[in-house]
């Protein structure tokens, strides 16, 4: 019987090789197809919850406070602490702030890359930058005042 | 008895299947997890709307047609319906799911004045 040298031949590492080449990429796509879905999903939960307190804010504020003509959000109350302003933070926070020595600023939505004054209310821009050039965005209405 | 070194056609198969049932059992998972987040998203935009028919039904004022308009654009599926029985009126707000099926949520008020 001849003798069976040890190793692999070069057929048996070509097909090992090439069945690696095409199974990787597959599941390199699976992979980030997955987490992409975990990253989208956990996003709508922070939007919706952005767009729950910063409503929410926004009505007491108008309820207590005249919202101020202009683009920016700004709100005029009787008293020292005015104006309240709403702004977006450079890391996409919604920050509701008064002058200093007043409330301190708070972060009422997460992911927030826009507000500005609509007819009849105020509209948040969210986005989620996946990777350059795969980005998730979602405009959200909200009614204030009158 | 001679046993050749390397594995078997079946126990080849029986870990390609145990790989495939894992990646789609992951993969349910991740998407039944985006799925809850954006109903969540729809749960609260509903609320909003609903929300402003009932500020307006309170406080006794026309609701604007612009921000009518853009909260339903934001939840192209929803209707709305509002029952009144005396001063207490119901607004419910109904949409579509992304699973089909029909959502609901109602929230009571004591109206102002007529509309």
């Amino acid at each position: 019987m001849a003798r069976r040298e040890r190793g692999f031949t070069m057929i048996e590492m070509a097909v090992v090789t090439s069945i690696l080449a095409l199974t990787i990429p597959g599941l390199y796509l699976f992979a980030r197809t997955l987490d992409d879905h975990h990253q989208i999903g956990l996003w709508h939960l922070e939007v919706a919850d952005g767009v729950r307190t910063a409503g929410e804010e926004l009505r007491a504020d108008a309820r207590a406070a005249r919202l101020l003509p202009g683009e920016d959000i700004r709100f005029q109350r009787p008293g020292p602490c005015s104006p309240i302003s709403y702004v977006v933070a450079p890391g996409g926070a919604l920050v509701r702030g008064a002058p200093p020595g007043c409330e301190p600023p708070r972060a009422l939505a997460t992911h927030v890359v826009s507000a500005r004054r609509v007819a009849a209310g105020v509209e948040l821009g969210f986005q989620l930058e996946l990777r350059p050039g795969a980005e998730q965005r979602r405009t959200v209405f909200l009614p204030v005042g009158e | 008895m001679r046993r050749s070194a390397g594995a078997t056609l079946i126990e080849l198969m029986v870990v390609v299947a145990l790989i495939g049932i894992s990646a789609g059992a992951a993969g349910m998972a991740v998407r039944h997890e985006r799925e809850a987040g954006l109903a969540e998203l729809q749960r609260e935009l509903a609320a909003q709307l609903m929300e402003y028919h009932a500020g307006c039904l309170a406080s006794g004022r026309r609701p604007d047609a612009a921000a009518l308009q853009r909260l339903e654009e934001s939840l192209p599926s929803a209707r709305v319906r509002v029952y009144r029985r005396g001063r207490l009126a119901t607004v419910t707000v109904s949409w579509t799911s992304m699973n089909g099926l029909e959502q609901r949520r109602s929230l009571s008020v004591f109206a102002k004045g007529s509309q």
